[in-house]
């Protein structure tokens, strides 16, 4: 797959042996990219990468003459780059074929192992709940992977790649397959998979506007004309994607990953952290159950419709950049689509809760604690003169009435079932009893989740219904890391300052000393740091009209989105320069490494090694291992800030 | 006092001072309390007050008033050259904010020489001080000596000697966190060995619900300050708003809007990291990210104030901002 870079002479043209500057310094993105593929595809490979970054698009011929490489290793990189996604191509009216770099698929090989280790878990968590068994689990995983190492595979090719004895377990392997469609982990490729879509919708606008001018022969303005042929091109495109999805698959389907899969439990994982810290570990894991039954159906993260909108604004439009309004309502009407699939009610996450084995059970008995409850319901009604709903558990007839028929008086009244369950000792039907205690209970946590002014983890549409607004909680999640980051690189103090800055939006040092009971040299130094970090920004107020320094007013200001791209390009650049420093390393001890990937030495290193080399050998383990966890803790960090965001 | 005044002018002197001290009469009034007919018989003994500097002229609403001035005090003036006299006249107007030697200047359009002098030797006799302002530390503000300078100028109780008093700041910011900590959550930091023994059973969280609103409120803190005599200074509701408002920036309390004007809660996240939190966490998701918030479990907060504190691993660059900007 990959083209070796064994010699510098190939064809009579100089093949270059290291990367160009260009593709480190023109992006942090840039860098992590060549990084990436030059891990996995080497070095020239590598090189097309970065020119394609570089230049936009390019034909096989410009390619040569930007990377000197010779067209027939050009073309063999670039089979493996677009059966990785990595690059898609486009062909002209000319029959001119385009080559493009494609950011989504590099991400696949980004998050390559993370993907199967959710695979893994995800099935393992199924296996308890729903009896999968190991071996299951295990070919669950094996696809993936081999979907991930090949881009994209079908099942007879898959069935057709095993040995004689791993064809017994075809069956099971077809029903693993069956279960990772259905469960959205792979999805079938569309005869557009390989193309550039920007180029696609592009051929399509031409074709809709010619056809547009040939049927409407009145007087239009011309952007009255534009408006009318992009929306027709949207529905066109869109149109495209729909009737690919409608085929039904079998087994000679490619199939590819699903990363906008991978990404929804990403953000679960996310946000199911975010709300262990912000209530605790218990609710938490309530919302954990909710976000894992619902994430599959909630709106892609790399959204097709934002894409449309996008595409048609960058077409054959004078006017500069995206329109924030049009963006907003795609994603008003996909936050709307969002609360309509994603409703459910209490039941429901019960039931789901009591599917859990023993093991991984959870104790709701207990866990809502109204101290004041009691003193309260006798004190407080009087007072307030409020008619407060009083439930009698003396009967459980009582009780289930109450349950079967109205689902809001239960709800207004859950505290007082939890606590008088507490202290009930009648032995009638005691597992109803205790299935009405938990879903109480149950609702309360729920509405604490949903009661939280600044971390809406939820939404209650009506009384016992509820809906998880995923993009809204999108800002507040990016917004909460930058702050940790914040707190751990500079300090607690940084962060009382920054939080300072941004309720006040405009603030001089002389206030934020008055607020933030912080002493002026300290403040004067955290806000030079911030400063240097682009972090917060300078605003000069002029008090005279020859602009005197010692008159002037200096304001700070911090723009989160500014900042926060800073960041994201500084992990990025931390990313690709521990995979740097992890080829260096290696390149450096090449020799040792050739000579213990022996066939000869494989396996029986401490008889062939010296001590000397083995000790070596070693230290260059961990340095990768050690490395390696440092570069998937910077990615979990950047995917926060890349995809789990409002676009 | 000077023998040289008549004791009609004396009368009405003791009569003035004898009423709430500072007290400001008008003409109406003075003719009642010195039981006086005549306007112009009571201009007469005013006159001979006022030339003794025992009466002061005071202007209110457009009204001419007067204020009497104890006979100590009027031979203190009448010690004074008409210079010094002049300038202790702005400075004792000045009252508790004090008066900056600028405006002094400008006010009595003297020349700065004079002024100087004129300061130094009214300092040099006690009666008049030089304080130090904490809004404008670069100017030199006179009051009264015996006068104690208001919040204004002393900037209230964070300053200690118009400074900052950062460690009471500090002291004050752990007991406000510590005392709605205790009552945000229930058995958050209970950690009694009678309650460890029952924590195998008890669920991995509690929590008050939604419908709770017992929450502290400014006002409950403050009577827990006072209540406890931590603090020597006497602190108003807005000093512990203003103290709760720099743990809200800190992330350690949240503002609740239940309803209840300055109702706080702190957040679980600053309780985990103070050692409290139930122990028996919930099973973590095996496939979890990682976890930046787990942090406060390795790294010691604060630890970049003390460089030498910053263990190896993250010295190495476990995370660094600014490899990209200076690379």
């Amino acid at each position: 797959m990959s083209a070796s870079l064994s010699s510098n002479k190939a064809n009579g043209n100089e093949i270059p042996i290291e990367l160009p500057l260009f593709s480190k310094t023109q992006s942090p993105k840039s860098y992590l990219f060549t990084q990436i593929v030059q891990s996995h595809l080497g070095e020239q490979a590598s090189l097309i990468i970065s020119v394609l970054i570089s230049y936009g698009r390019l034909t096989i011929l410009k390619i040569r003459e930007h990377t000197h490489l010779p067209i027939f290793n050009i073309k063999q990189s670039l089979v493996s780059l677009i059966q990785l996604n990595l690059v898609v191509f486009s062909v002209d009216d000319r029959d001119r074929v385009f080559y493009t770099f494609n950011g989504n698929g590099i991400y696949k090989i980004i998050y390559s192992g993370e993907i199967i280790t959710t695979i893994h878990n995800f099935y393992k968590n199924k296996n308890e709940k729903e009896f999968i068994d190991e071996i299951k689990v295990n070919i669950f995983t094996e696809i993936v992977q081999n979907v991930l190492s090949s881009g994209y595979l079908s099942i007879d090719d898959y069935l057709n790649s095993l040995s004689e004895h791993e064809h017994k377990n075809e069956e099971q392997i077809k029903f693993c397959f069956n279960q990772l469609i259905n469960d959205g982990w792979l999805k079938p490729i569309d005869k557009f998979h390989f193309q550039n879509r920007f180029d696609l919708y592009e051929k399509l606008y031409k074709q809709q506007l010619y056809k547009f001018n040939k049927e409407n022969k009145i007087v239009m303005s011309e952007s009255k004309k534009q408006i009318e042929v992009k929306k027709l091109t949207a529905e066109k495109f869109q149109q495209l994607f729909i009737d690919e999805s409608d085929k039904k698959i079998n087994s000679k389907n490619s199939l590819t990953f699903n990363l906008n899969r991978f990404l929804k439990r990403q953000r679960s994982l996310q946000l199911s952290l975010l709300c262990k810290h912000k209530l605790g570990p218990l609710s938490a894991k309530i919302y954990s159950i909710i976000l894992q039954k619902f994430e599959k159906n909630s709106t892609d993260i790399i959204n097709e419709k934002i894409d449309i909108l996008k595409y048609s604004n960058e077409v054959s439009s004078s006017s500069t950049g995206l329109d924030p309004e049009s963006l907003e309502n795609v994603i008003h009407k996909l936050k709307l689509k969002d609360l309509e699939i994603l409703k459910f009610n209490v039941n429901e996450i019960l039931r789901e809760i009591q599917k859990n084995n023993e093991k991984n059970k959870i104790k709701l008995t207990k866990s809502i604690i109204n101290p004041n409850k009691k003193r309260k319901n006798g004190i407080n009604n009087q007072e307030n003169n409020i008619p407060r709903k009083k439930i009698k558990l003396e009967t459980l007839d009582s009780l289930d009435e109450l349950v079967n028929q109205q689902e809001q008086k239960k709800v207004e009244n859950s505290m007082d079932v939890d606590f008088e369950m507490d202290g009930y000792n009648g032995n009638q039907n005691e597992n109803e009893n205790e299935n009405e205690n938990e879903l109480a209970i149950l609702n309360t946590h729920l509405k604490i989740l949903s009661s939280n002014k600044d971390y809406k983890f939820l939404i209650e549409n009506s009384p016992g219904s509820f809906s998880i607004p995923f993009i809204d909680l999108a800002t507040p999640l990016s917004q909460n890391i930058y702050n940790q980051l914040i707190k751990l690189i500079f300090g607690q103090d940084s962060l009382r300052l920054l939080n300072c800055v941004n309720e006040s939006k405009l603030i001089d040092e002389k206030l934020l000393g008055n607020l933030i009971l912080m002493k002026d040299l300290k403040i004067r130094s955290i806000l030079n740091r911030l400063i240097q970090f682009q972090i917060l920004e300078i605003q000069e107020i002029p008090k005279t009209q020859d602009r005197s320094a010692i008159r002037t007013v200096f304001t700070f200001k911090h723009n989160f989105t500014l900042s926060k791209n800073i960041l994201k390009n500084c992990l990025n650049y931390n990313m690709a320069h521990i995979l740097h420093l992890i080829t260096d390393k290696k390149s450096e001890n090449k020799i040792l490494i050739d000579k213990s990937l022996r066939d000869d030495v494989k396996g029986r290193e401490e008889e062939m090694l010296i001590e000397s080399e083995l000790v070596k050998l070693n230290e260059l383990y961990n340095f990768e291992i050690s490395n390696l966890v440092k570069f998937n803790r910077l990615r979990s960090l950047v995917d926060v800030f890349e995809y789990l965001q409002t676009p | 006092m000077s023998s040289s005044i008549s004791t009609r002018a004396e009368k009405l002197h003791g009569l003035m001072l004898e009423q709430k001290s500072g007290s400001i009469f008008d003409q109406k009034e003075l003719q009642i309390l010195a039981k006086i007919a005549n306007p112009e018989d009571l201009m007469i003994l005013a006159q001979e007050l006022i030339n003794k500097q025992l009466l002061k002229l005071v202007k209110q609403d457009g009204v001419l008033k007067f204020q009497a001035v104890k006979a100590s005090e009027a031979e203190k003036v009448q010690k004074m050259s008409k210079d010094e006299a002049m300038i202790y006249s702005y400075i004792e107007a000045s009252g508790r904010e004090g008066i900056w030697t600028k405006t002094i200047k400008a006010k009595t359009n003297l020349h700065q020489h004079v002024v100087l002098r004129c300061l130094k030797g009214l300092e040099n006799q006690s009666y008049i001080k030089s304080v130090k302002s904490v809004k404008y530390p670069t100017r030199k503000i006179y009051m009264l000596y015996h006068l104690t300078p208001s919040i204004e100028v002393t900037g209230g109780p964070w300053f200690t000697d118009s400074e900052l008093d950062t460690e009471f700041i500090d002291s004050l910011l752990l007991v406000v966190w510590r005392y709605v900590a205790s009552k945000s959550y229930p058995n958050a930091f209970n950690k009694n060995p009678e309650y460890n023994a029952m924590e195998k059973s008890q669920p991995p969280q509690q929590s008050f619900p939604h419908t709770y609103v017992d929450y502290p409120t400014a006002k409950d803190i403050m009577e827990f300050i006072s209540n406890s005599g931590i603090a020597n200074v006497e602190l108003s509701q807005n000093d512990i708003r203003a103290l709760c408002n720099v743990l809200v920036y800190d992330e350690k309390l949240e503002k609740l809007h239940n309803g209840f004007i300055d109702s706080y809660k702190a957040s679980w996240q600053s309780i985990l990291e103070n050692g409290g939190g139930l122990e028996n966490d919930v099973g973590q998701e095996e496939d979890s990210p990682f976890d930046l918030f787990d942090s406060y479990k390795i790294i010691t907060p604060g630890y970049n104030e003390n460089e030498s504190e910053i263990p190896s691993d993250i010295k190495d660059g476990a995370i660094y901002l600014d490899s990209w900007m200076n690379g």
